[in-house]
């Protein structure tokens, strides 16, 4: 029997169905996190279409470290440690450009490496002979990286499995549509500084119920019967789907997307996938959607996101997806912005202990439940050996 | 034919022109302090009927020039009155805009205005910090000696925007 829910007292209901807010402000449980979920999961961080050309690359943030993800002149994409192997040096120290000459070089000793991270010059190596230092024997830590429908993930663990075994077949299929029928490329990035624990903003990707937050979801969702009873789908691993349902834009005076629906879309609808830990792809028929989080701290979180049209869209189409994207999502629609805000109001309170516990005890057929949350903290204390309910147990 | 960078020579043409450099100064301010005070009514009488409003702003990952927000003049109200319907975080600061008129180009019933601005917030602790910074790209009308906004597009520079807002900059 409850006795009572007051954020401070422990729920007296089992124990997958609450959670000890410690999870989200315990310097500890941040750092085994990073360890053992970030620095061991394949992480995405990219769209290959945002290396187009040899010599491109981009700096990402995994596990606490800097990363490089790079275009090879052969045309592959690979990923190191951004950092010289000499002193340590960051190699590259801006968020995106092109290699000069395909070539990584320090700008503090003029070690330099090529696409593959082999050394190809030290200056002055004539040194270091006495040592038996030489170029041959240096290189950049290699980082793992692969794709699957142009979405690029790396793992920082050199000895897991692949990233197809890491999805599943089941989480594939559901990723078909659309990112298996098209080719996608990126019109829309931008960064949130997130107060808040990375894993509420998770949470907000990860049930249906709060959309009753959203000015746009509570009437052109929430309100509709057949959303409410769209199912939520636990995979291996963490991850989730959510089946597809219809949005009923006029209900808010915004147009229908029964035009240019993405290939495996019904006109209108609505499907969402996430991938463990962090990645949301999101698919509003005409646009998608990417999220990806940086944890920073235990109480703060970069946001990515990211807007993704077809690639070759004439001008009109591109504009008409820039349109829909920018309706509900980016920094300047209306959803995201209310996520943040909620997340960030709860921060405060978890990081003050004001707020000891949260109930995740939902139990209803369809995307109100909150058995996604469950299965989202079962994977977390798999891998990084804490109880939810209980940080010290 | 008159140097652009002097005030013409002829006197009533002169003062035409000051009158109506004066008057889109004027309304230029106009927009900033009905947004300061979030008269959004006010703020969106000041366009033309087929009057646009955009914000764009450039990520030094994507080679083309993202928009962030493109509406009509009417679909603007509809999402101004949305914040009737929702607390909305942005409305826990008070705005303070500054502007710089620097470029005015004026063909009869035309004219082009560029305006650097900067926004800055202040909390309810009495904190000020600058929240946002760009330039305004307006283009206007004159229609029976009334100047109204064709088209007002924010070169927005600052791309982390905390907290974020779906309202016009």
């Amino acid at each position: 029997m409850i006795e009572r829910i007051d954020g401070q007292t422990k729920p007296t209901v089992p124990t997958t169905h609450f959670l000890d807010n410690r999870i989200y402000s315990d310097p500890k449980v941040f750092s085994e996190e990073l360890r053992r979920i970030f620095a061991t999961r394949w992480k995405f961080v990219c769209h290959a279409g945002e290396l187009t050309a040899p010599g491109d690359f981009r700096v990402f943030q995994v596990g606490g470290h800097e990363i490089i993800v790079l275009r090879g002149v052969d045309n592959e994409i690979r990923s190191f440690y951004n950092t010289c192997a000499h002193r340590g040096t960051q190699l590259v120290r801006q968020p995106a450009g092109n290699l000069a000459n395909n070539r990584l070089t320090c700008f503090y000793h003029l070690w330099s490496y090529d696409d593959h991270g082999r050394c190809v010059t030290i200056p002055e190596p004539d040194a270091y002979k006495r040592q038996g230092i030489d170029k041959s024997k240096v290189g950049l830590r290699v980082v793992r990286v692969e794709s699957i429908f142009d979405l690029v993930f790396v793992n920082l663990d050199q000895n897991g499995g692949s990233l197809e075994e890491y999805l599943g077949d089941n989480l594939i299929d559901a990723m078909q549509s659309p990112f298996g029928a098209t080719e996608l490329e990126v019109f829309h990035i931008h960064r949130v500084e997130l107060k808040a624990n990375w894993k509420l903003f998770v949470e907000t990707n990860n049930e249906g119920y709060h959309e009753l937050l959203h000015t746009l979801n509570r009437t052109t969702a929430v309100a509709v019967e057949a959303y409410r009873k769209r199912q939520w789908r636990c995979h291996d691993n963490g991850h989730l789907s959510l089946d597809e349902a219809l949005i009923k834009y006029d209900a808010n005076k915004l147009e229908g997307r029964e035009e240019h629906t993405l290939p495996g879309m019904q006109p209108n609808g609505h499907v969402v996938v996430n991938v463990f830990p962090d990645v949301m792809l999101n698919c509003r028929s005409t646009v998608v959607r990417i999220d990806s989080l940086t944890p920073v701290a235990p109480d703060k979180t970069v946001l990515e996101c990211r807007g993704l049209g077809v690639r070759g869209d004439s001008d009109p189409v591109r504009q008409l997806r820039i349109r829909h994207h920018n309706q509900v999502w980016g920094p300047m629609g209306c959803n995201l912005a209310e996520d943040i805000w909620a997340t960030q109001a709860q921060e405060i309170n978890m990081a003050a202990g004001t707020s000891r516990y949260s109930v995740i005890a939902r139990e209803e057929k369809g995307s109100m439940d909150d058995a996604p949350l469950r299965g989202f903290y079962a994977e977390w204390s798999r891998l990084t050996g804490y109880q939810p309910a209980d940080v010290d147990a | 034919m008159e140097s652009p960078h002097r005030l013409p020579t002829s006197g009533c043409r002169r003062l035409t022109m000051t009158y109506i450099d004066l008057t889109l100064r004027r309304l230029i301010h106009a927009s900033a302090r009905h947004l300061d005070n979030r008269d959004y009514v006010g703020f969106v009488d000041l366009f033309a009927p087929n009057g646009e409003y955009r914000v764009d702003a450039k990520a030094p990952e994507l080679t083309d020039t993202m928009t962030w927000m493109e509406m009509t003049r009417d679909e603007l109200a509809e999402r101004c009155k949305q914040l009737g319907r929702q607390e909305w975080e942005i409305t826990s600061y008070e705005q303070t805009r500054l502007l710089s008129i620097d470029i005015m180009d004026v063909d009869t019933d035309t004219a082009h205005t560029s305006t650097g601005f900067v926004i800055y917030h202040t909390d309810t602790d009495g904190a000020t910090q600058c929240y946002a910074a760009g330039r305004y790209e307006d283009d206007w009308h004159r229609s029976s000696d009334d100047w109204f906004l064709t088209a007002r597009r924010v070169d927005l520079k600052t791309r982390l925007l905390s907290p974020m807002s779906p309202l016009p900059l």
